[in-house]
């Protein structure tokens, strides 16, 4: 019978120092971690091309063999006891075409030299003609192989362009970028390599 | 030039309005803050038509400049050509980063407008002027990120292109582009006005229940247009972007979610304080945090940090965003702990049973939700910065935190209308929920016998019954209660609890409708043969023929599809003017009650591919993906329930409440609320509340 | 079923009703639930699953299912080539991982640093309904001895 005349407020026996804590803790914890999370959010990557861990570094490369845009035949295995670099590339994409003339220029360096490194393109979701008219306008005198099914790419996991991969002379993938490459990070990769494999 | 010109000098009157306007406005309360009396002259209302007429200026400078397709402007050569049509080139204002900005500031300025001449009569409180600051101050950010970094209005340097990019190709398929934006923004930049009434109530420390029960309107009509915007922006990825998904838990589309989901919570537990006085800090962390949502989803949507499909090119804005999204937590979290010991609530929650637990489950779900979708997001980022790999979070992972939490708030919407404030008798809970749990009881035994098989599927659209059938017993009793007061049947729908039923409907739509589109989908790729028809679980398709169409804007080859004989349905690759673009799919859709028929046409024989289309196709034959969607329009019409239902919400409904709000010192003497009813509120409740403190 | 009425005669007719109505429903999800009728995936079944788990290379946001990208199409084409051969479909996913690195899974992984965000949302729940129940508890206990005391 008996009926709580007034709700349970007021000089109820709460802990009274407790609530007021609460506000400044919940303002401390959430403000903490809102802080940390705006940190860490705000690194930027910059675009440019970065030697990336990709799965592939320290396994065999994957071998492909197709025709290149010349008509003639291509395969990773011409390549064998030279270093070589296999690049992705797009006519379509913006970094490839930054990325173009460095490349032309390392080819250059590279052909003057005796044992130099050798560079292989390999065309990525694009159209023959303009694959073609893309090196052709570049003046990249080097075999770019077509990927028909895109099965090239799929064996070296690309997703993206441009991917460069540095294969040593055994076959070996040793670096890899993943963005426009500068002239200066394929020769100072290409002199790594070759001071590690001795 | 002169479009160039007109913008730069409404961005810069803008921004000189808001400056002016935080200065006049701070100096006015300091004034009266020590006793002085305010020099009417240092009226800062005045500054608000100022703000807008820069905001207005500028925009209508772009939209001038795109019409005309004047090239002078980066923007405009970048996002339009010549052959874009009117509509797409007024669009082209939000089509990329730069110009969005300006409608971001365009919105910050309506809102300031709507703020000032909404309480021109209460300028004397300080609360008042103190939220008017603060949408001053945020209005300047913005116009001092595009008078620099983000400067819409740049000039080619030297002669100007003869012919635009166009807009992106996604961005000119569908005239859903001049709705989802706008109502976006319109939705983001309305939690601005709840975040600016707290940090006035904060500063001056009037935390009183009032204000924040003024302002619910405000947060109810931003949170309106955000889910109508929402729900809008996943109907245009459906239509627009080729495989019929319509969520992708893109880092932009959670940038949107996250901020309605604590929006969300926010609207549920103001109702406990107005209510019973409780949950002080909790509210006004809400808000803050949900304006601070928003302010991180422009950070993440602008700064290009997490990629997704509106990826905008990198800019610099990252840094300032960021540092402003830090700077609103500090200032909002800051005051709350000085503030907190003044917002110590009298009374506790009761009972889980009651109203009030309801609500806490409720707020507990959607903001640990929130959580956790800011963590899966951010978590790459995370990821990537302590170890330097990479790591994707896709969609399986916020689909399976998504599901329980979905079915748990299902629940919850189904029993919470019936539940009593403070404490419920059980046997009173299922005399009221008896006929409703009944009804998605039946509506599981239905489904099974029509053959839906799949525990989860089942769970939901039961619950779903279920909840929709509360909401609907909930508005059936208010409408009886409203007739048998004289005031007629209609008013039963209109004002806060009966909208809010209206809400629930559309919500449980919805989610059936999602529920079902994504169980059991179906898709198949089809090889299609000039009339000869093809059968895909249970319909047929026939292909007529192609046909190549030609307009200034675009170029397309179009598949022509029957669809159980009805259509045809013209799937296409388009290819539209412009450097800007490359050949999109353009899907074809043949919507229905009970499900959709999406095609896409995905390979066209005797043309050479330029992918790795492993099919070979005979000239004369299309490939065509069809994807077969049950109930997916559900979901727009889900979508435009909660629409209305919050526009119902937002109309006023029984009583208006006699007495202004006037901002008192807490703590106040007694919980506020329980004092008589207002705006239509908990009309069905009251029909049937149980005495407090029955033994 | 019940008549409205809440005296103590009908006390035990709500438990009735509410009883009969979980036997129907638990009855409708164990037909529902797929117990009875499972025939084994085909082939094109567990590809399309497999596939629906995993990131088309190339695009920003789409799962190789959906796809019509070609480096999507050539990882379908894979998938369906090891599927048939016999492959599970964790053999699959170690396969593509192995060349296009941990990115190409849509779900996150479950062990290491990485099972994070796995870890993390658990907890906090965890933490959240423990506390939900502390309070609660807390204040039944406080209003039963204020109750208590006022009768007393």
């Amino acid at each position: 019978m008996s009926t709580l005349a007034a709700p349970p407020e007021g000089p109820a026996p709460t802990p009274s120092r407790r609530p007021r804590h609460t506000a400044r803790w919940v303002a401390v914890g959430v403000a903490a971690i809102l802080v940390v999370v705006a940190i860490v959010a705000a690194l930027q990557p910059s675009y440019q091309a970065a030697q990336v861990a990709s799965p592939l570094v320290g396994q065999r490369a994957p071998a492909f063999s197709g025709p290149d845009l010349d008509g003639g035949h291509v395969s990773l295995a011409d390549y064998r006891g030279r270093f070589v670099y296999v690049n992705f590339f797009a006519s379509w994409c913006t970094p490839c075409q930054q990325e173009e003339p460095n490349l032309v220029d390392f080819a250059f360096q590279q052909g003057r030299q005796p044992s130099g490194a050798a560079l292989v393109s390999v065309v990525f979701n694009d159209s023959t003609s303009a694959a073609a008219h893309f090196v052709s306008q570049w003046g990249a005198r080097w075999p770019a192989v077509l990927d028909h099914g895109g099965t090239i790419a799929n064996a070296y996991g690309v997703g993206s362009t441009p991917i460069t991969f540095l294969v040593d002379p055994q076959g070996t993938v040793v670096g890899a970028f993943d963005g426009p490459v500068q002239t200066s990070q394929l020769t100072t990769m290409l002199a790594e390599a070759r001071r590690a494999h001795g | 030039m002169l479009n160039a010109d007109l913008g730069r000098i409404g961005v810069w009157l803008a921004l000189l309005a808001s400056v002016a306007g935080v200065v006049v406005v701070g100096l006015s309360l300091r004034r009266a803050s020590t006793g002085r009396s305010v020099d009417p002259r240092l009226d800062g209302r005045l500054l608000a038509p100022v703000l807008g007429l820069g905001a207005v200026f500028a925009t209508l400078a772009m939209e001038r400049a795109l019409v005309t397709h004047d090239f002078t402007l980066v923007y405009v050569a970048d996002n339009n050509a010549r052959a874009t049509p009117l509509i797409y080139s007024i669009t082209g204002l939000w089509s990329a980063l730069a110009g969005s900005i300006l409608l971001w500031g365009l919105a910050l300025a309506l809102y300031t407008g709507l703020l000032v001449w909404r309480y021109r009569r209460r300028w004397s409180d300080p609360v008042v002027r103190w939220a008017t600051l603060v949408m001053y101050a945020v209005a300047a950010f913005f116009f001092a990120l595009m008078a620099g970094p983000a400067n819409p209005f740049l000039t080619v340097g030297g002669t100007a292109p003869r012919r635009g990019a166009g807009p992106n190709a996604l961005l000119q398929d569908n005239p859903l582009v001049a709705a989802h934006p706008p109502l976006l923004y319109l939705g983001f930049v309305g939690f601005t006005v709840p975040f600016a009434f707290a940090i006035g109530m904060l500063a001056t420390g009037r935390v009183g229940d009032r204000w924040l029960v003024e302002t619910r309107r405000w947060t109810l009509l931003a949170w309106t247009l955000l889910s109508v915007g929402i729900v809008l922006g996943a109907w245009w990825s459906y239509q627009v972007l080729g495989w019929g998904g319509f969520w992708g838990w893109d880092p932009v589309e959670n940038a949107a979610l996250m901020p309605w989901l604590c929006g969300t919570a926010y609207l549920h537990s103001v109702l406990v304080q107005e209510r019973r006085g409780l949950l002080r800090v909790w509210n006004l962390s809400l808000c803050i945090a949900t304006f601070a949502l928003t302010i991180l989803g422009t950070f993440l949507t602008r700064s290009g940090v997490v990629e997704s499909v509106h990826a905008f090119s990198a800019s610099t804005l990252g840094p300032l965003l960021i540092g402003f999204f830090v700077a609103v937590v500090l200032v909002g979290f800051g005051l709350l702990a000085w503030r907190g010991d003044r917002l110590r609530s009298p009374g506790g929650i009761d009972a889980p049973l009651g109203r009030e637990g309801a609500f806490l489950v409720n707020n507990l779900l959607f903001v640990g939700f929130a959580f956790v979708v800011l963590l899966g997001t951010l978590f790459p980022l995370l990821y990537q910065a302590v170890r330097n790999q990479q790591v994707t979070v896709g969609a399986p992972y916020f689909n399976t935190v998504a599901a329980p939490v979905g079915l748990a708030l299902l629940l919850l919407m189904a029993v919470a209308p019936a539940l009593s404030w403070r404490k419920v008798d059980g046997t009173v809970l299922w005399q009221r929920l008896r006929v409703p749990a009944w009804i998605g009881v039946l509506t599981v035994v239905a489904c099974v016998a029509a053959g839906v098989r799949g525990v989860e599927p089942l769970l939901a659209f039961g619950l779903g019954g279920f909840a929709a059938a509360s909401a609907g017993r909930s508005l059936v009793l208010s409408v009886r209660a409203s007739r048998r007061h004289g005031s007629g049947a209609w008013r039963g729908l209109v004002g806060r609890a009966n909208g809010g039923m209206v809400v629930h409907l559309g919500v449980v739509v919805l989610a059936v409708g999602l529920v079902a589109a994504t169980s059991f989908r179906s898709s198949s790729q089809l090889a299609l043969r000039q009339g000869k028809p093809v059968t895909f679980d249970g319909h047929t398709f026939v292909f007529e023929g192609l046909r190549t169409v030609r307009t200034p804007q675009r170029t397309a080859t179009e598949a022509l599809v029957k669809v159980d004989d009805g259509g045809p349905f013209a799937p296409a690759v388009s290819q539209y003017d412009g450097a800007n673009s490359e050949a999109v799919g353009t899907p074809a859709i043949d919507s229905g009650f009970t499900g959709d028929v999406y095609l896409t046409l995905s390979g066209i024989g005797g043309i050479s591919s330029t992918g790795a289309q492993g099919v070979a196709l005979p000239a004369g034959a299309v490939s065509v993906t069809v994807v077969i969607e049950p109930l997916i329009a559900w979901m727009w019409a889900g979508g435009l329930l909660i629409g209305l239902g919050g526009l119902l919400a937002l109309a006023p409904g029984g009583r208006r409440r006699p007495t202004d709000p006037v901002s008192t010192l807490a703590p106040l003497a007694a919980a506020a609320g329980g004092d008589g009813d207002t705006d239509g509120d908990t009309a069905a409740v009251r029909e049937e509340a149980t005495p407090v403190g029955r033994s | 079923m019940a008549e409205a009425g809440g005296t103590a005669a009908h006390r035990p007719r709500p438990l009735l009703g509410l009883g009969i109505l979980v036997v129907v429903l638990a009855g409708a999800l164990v037909v529902g639930g797929g117990l009875f009728s499972s025939t084994p995936p085909t082939n094109a079944q567990r590809a399309a699953a497999i596939d629906a788990q995993l990131r088309c290379p190339s695009c920003i946001d789409a799962t190789v299912a959906d796809s019509s990208a070609s480096s999507a199409v050539a990882v379908r084409h894979e998938v369906a080539h090891l599927v048939a051969e016999g492959e599970t479909a964790q053999q699959i996913d170690a396969d593509l991982v192995s060349r296009y690195g941990q990115t190409i899974l849509l779900r996150p992984p479950t062990s290491g640093l990485a099972a994070a965000v796995w870890v993390v949302p658990a907890v906090a729940g965890a933490v959240a309904l423990g506390a939900l129940v502390v309070v609660f508890w807390r204040r039944s206990r406080q209003l039963g001895r204020l109750r208590q005391e006022v009768d007393a």
